[in-house]
This record gives C-alpha cells, structure tokens and sequence, in this order.
C-alpha cells in the first residue's frame, strides 16, 4: 500500500468508534484527503493533540490509490496555530476558511495555489483581533481562494456586452454571470448587486496583490461593504452551500 | 442471522448505537438468542426502565431518576461553586475522582460554527440564570481542551465576568503515566505556562 507525506492544513475531525477520529485535511501535494486516526481519543495517543483544526502539519498516511479513506501514520506540527481560540472574531473567521474549503474542493485534487492562499490566510488571521481587519482577510481568501478553484469573476471589462467599464460612477455584480455588468447593461440584471467603480477596481487588485500586502490594502468601511455583498453573492452561486460560521461573524461577546 | 425480521430489527437497532458495527450487532443479537438465564428479558426491562425513569436534571442537565438530582438536592455540596461540563457522562468521570464537592452544569456540548452550533443550541441561558439567581462564587469551565471547547470558554468568561463571579479553566498538561517524549508541543507550552510552585 502506498505511503503518502505531505504538508497539510487541518480542517476538521470527527469522532469514529470508540475511541477513533476521522480527520478532514488539506495537503500541499495531494489536495483534501479524509484518514482515521487510530485511537485519536485515547490518553496515551501520539495523534491527539495533534489533529485540532487550523494548524499546519507534516502527515504521514497510507491506502489504496484513490481511496476514500486513508490511514494515519504519523502527524507532526509545523505551524501552531493555538491562539484561533483566543478570539472568538478570530476563532469565527478560522472555522469560516477551514468550512469553505471542507465545501468547495474535492478530495484528491491537488492545488497548491489554493493551500498557500488557505495557509496565509490562517497566519494573518491567528496574529489579527480587529474585527474589521478580519473582515477584510476573510474577503481577501474569498475572492483569491475561489480563482484558484476556478471561479475567477470578470472585473475588468463587462460581463454582458464585453465594453470598457467607466472608471467612475455606479456599475453593478451579477453573481450568476460572474462580473461586473456596465450601466447600460445593469437593467437586464435585476439581482445584480449596486457596486461602485472604485470598488471594482479595488476587487480586481485583491487578485493580484501579494498575501504579505493585503494588510496595507485597506478598503474603506464603505468599499468592503460593497465588495462583501458582491464577493459573498458570487461565492453563494459558485459553491451553493450553505456556510454555517457565517452567521456567527461579529457576535463577539 | 436474517431469516427473522425480528432478529433484523434488533441487529439494526443496536447498530444506531456508537461504535457497533453489522458483525458486533450480530453477534450480540446471537448472544442474546443463545443466553438461558433471562439475559434478554432483563436488558429489555433495563432498557424499559431506562426510558421511564431516567431524565435530565431540570437545574443541572445531569442524568437523574428524581427531581432534582442527588448533586443539586445535597445539602452537603457546595454550592457556590459550579463545574461547567459538556456532556452528563463527564459528570460520572469527575464524581468518580471525588475531588471535586461543589455542582455541576450540563452544556449540552460546545461551540461548532461549521455545524451552526453557537451559544443559543447550549444550555448558557440556564447557567447564567443560575449564577444570578445562587450565591455562585466561582464557575470552573471543565469542557474539552479542543478549539471548540477552548471558544466555548472563553465565551463563558466573557459573559460571566460581568457579573462579578470568579471563572476559572480546568489546567492542561502533561498527563500522568506519560512520556514528554510524546507529548504535542501545544501541551508542553500549556504544562510550563501552568507550571506551579513546589
């Protein structure tokens, strides 16, 4: 039976058996893999401690080819990431990433674009406690995860009629077209949501711009109000589930 | 073993539960089928009354058979302070240590944001309630050492230190009988911030 290591991001964990746990993780080489962790639960396991969600880890873990369930070997940290539960805000956004990545990609599908965009993601989030830079880093994985996924909206010319967009003024997001719709063609699209140019143009640099900078990207309260109804609406049409964490954003105590 | 319908249903039936699977409900169904000495008709009159009497303790969330439970009905416990639990099953296990003299609360679980459970699906409310309402002086919040449980805390801190009573969290560490050679790194680094004077 094949033997696989790989540097993963763990997304969650369930109780299996007695004293089992099956652990959802998404690895840098060989993408969401499901594995049980033999006696996880157990005092004395070696897996324990090590197979809370959020942290980044080296894993060792066996099967057959494109099974559905693999075996764990060996779990070792490489990343702590202890402090998520610090925060609630914090804790919130952290399961919020490892929930849409548990939802949109398929196991045994490699995308190291789409680890690295997760694994920055939870660094920026572990070392933030204001809300709205939280916020901000949340939308940021939104709009980079999902075009590593493949659902890159259209920002720079409209989705419609393919014209130039106007560098000022309002235009509006159709999430089910996936862009920018212009404002001739915006009465077509009644549930296109209102989006203003210089939010569009702050959208299309959040798909360019490094992880490292997109701290000192900062959208005015107003811009990241207009670019989380687009961004959330785009990724409901894409993903179609719901996401649970969601709801739980801002009810810090 | 499927020829009977009974015999199926049964087999079914004991599958729902934890950690039994198609062969060990089988097997236990044979057993039942082979047992001479009224071992099927006790575990029905067990479960029977398992289902009659058994209930949870409407101040604690405990499992009990009277109202209230013997913890909460004590007059010998302490009342002033309250141990916050996730199931009544840790109840059992920290009674079993008799360390621990003052009551306790059933949360009914923790805090699961990818399964939409926040503090209103927890029995909070009731704890707080009771806080208000006792002469409660310190909470001790005993869920699990996971993420989920580590939130729940917190948020059971932050809500209760308003007002005015002392909460405390269950220590992390090294366990008894183990070796530091297999010990994760984030409980080490608990086990020396939590570290006491000898």
């Amino acid at each position: 039976m094949p033997l696989y290591n790989d540097e993963a991001i763990t997304l969650r964990h369930y109780d299996f058996g007695e004293a089992d746990r099956i652990v959802s993780f998404f690895g840098r080489r060989h993408g969401k893999v499901r594995v049980v962790a033999k006696g996880a639960r157990k005092l004395k396991s070696r897996f324990a401690g090590r197979l809370e969600p959020f942290h980044k880890v080296a894993i060792v873990y066996f099967g057959r080819e494109n099974a559905n369930l693999y075996k764990l070997s060996n779990v070792d940290f490489r990343r702590t990431r202890a402090a998520m539960s610090d925060e609630l805000e914090r804790f919130h956004r952290a399961c919020y990433v490892t929930e849409l990545m548990e939802a949109a990609l398929r196991e045994g599908d490699p995308n190291p674009k789409a680890f690295l965009a997760a694994n920055a993601t939870l660094e920026l989030i572990a070392r933030e406690t204001r809300t709205a830079e939280l916020d901000w880093i949340t939308r940021f994985f939104d709009v980079r995860f999902l075009s590593h996924i493949g659902y890159t909206p259209t920002l720079d010319r409209c989705v419609a009629c393919r014209g130039g967009l106007p560098e000022t003024g309002q235009l509006a997001f159709d999430a089910a077209k996936g862009g920018i719709v212009c404002p001739a063609c915006r009465p077509k699209f009644k549930s296109a949501v209102a989006l203003s140019a210089g939010a569009a143009k702050f959208m299309a640099k959040m798909l360019t711009t490094e992880f490292g900078k997109a701290v000192r990207l900062k959208p005015s309260p107003q811009i990241l109000r207009e670019i989380t109804s687009a961004i959330i609406a785009f990724r409901n049409s894409r993903i179609q589930v719901k996401m649970n964490s969601e709801r739980f954003f801002g009810s810090d105590v | 073993m499927e020829s009977s319908e009974t015999v199926k249903k049964l087999s079914e039936e004991f599958q729902k539960l934890p950690g039994i699977g198609r062969k060990t409900a089988e097997r236990l169904v044979f057993s039942l089928l082979k047992s001479q000495s009224g071992q099927a008709s006790s575990l029905a009159k067990a479960l029977t009354e398992l289902v009659e009497k058994v209930k949870l303790c409407s101040i604690c969330g405990g499992i009990t058979e009277v109202e209230p439970c013997a913890i909460c009905a004590s007059p010998t416990r302490d009342k002033a302070t309250i141990c916050v639990v996730e199931q009544p099953l840790d109840i059992a296990l920290l009674e079993r240590t008799g360390s621990f003299t003052g009551q306790y609360h059933v949360l009914g679980g923790t805090f699961s944001p990818l399964d939409g459970i926040g503090p209103e699906s927890l029995r909070i409310e009731q704890l707080i309630k009771r806080v208000k309402e006792g002469k409660v002086e310190e909470v001790i919040v005993a869920t699990n050492p996971t993420m989920d449980g580590e939130a729940t805390a917190l948020y059971l801190s932050k809500v209760l230190r308003p007002l005015g009573v002392k909460t405390s969290r269950i220590a992390r560490g090294v366990p008894v009988g183990s070796d530091l050679e297999y010990v994760d790194e984030i409980t080490l680094v608990k086990s020396i911030e939590g570290r006491r004077e000898m």
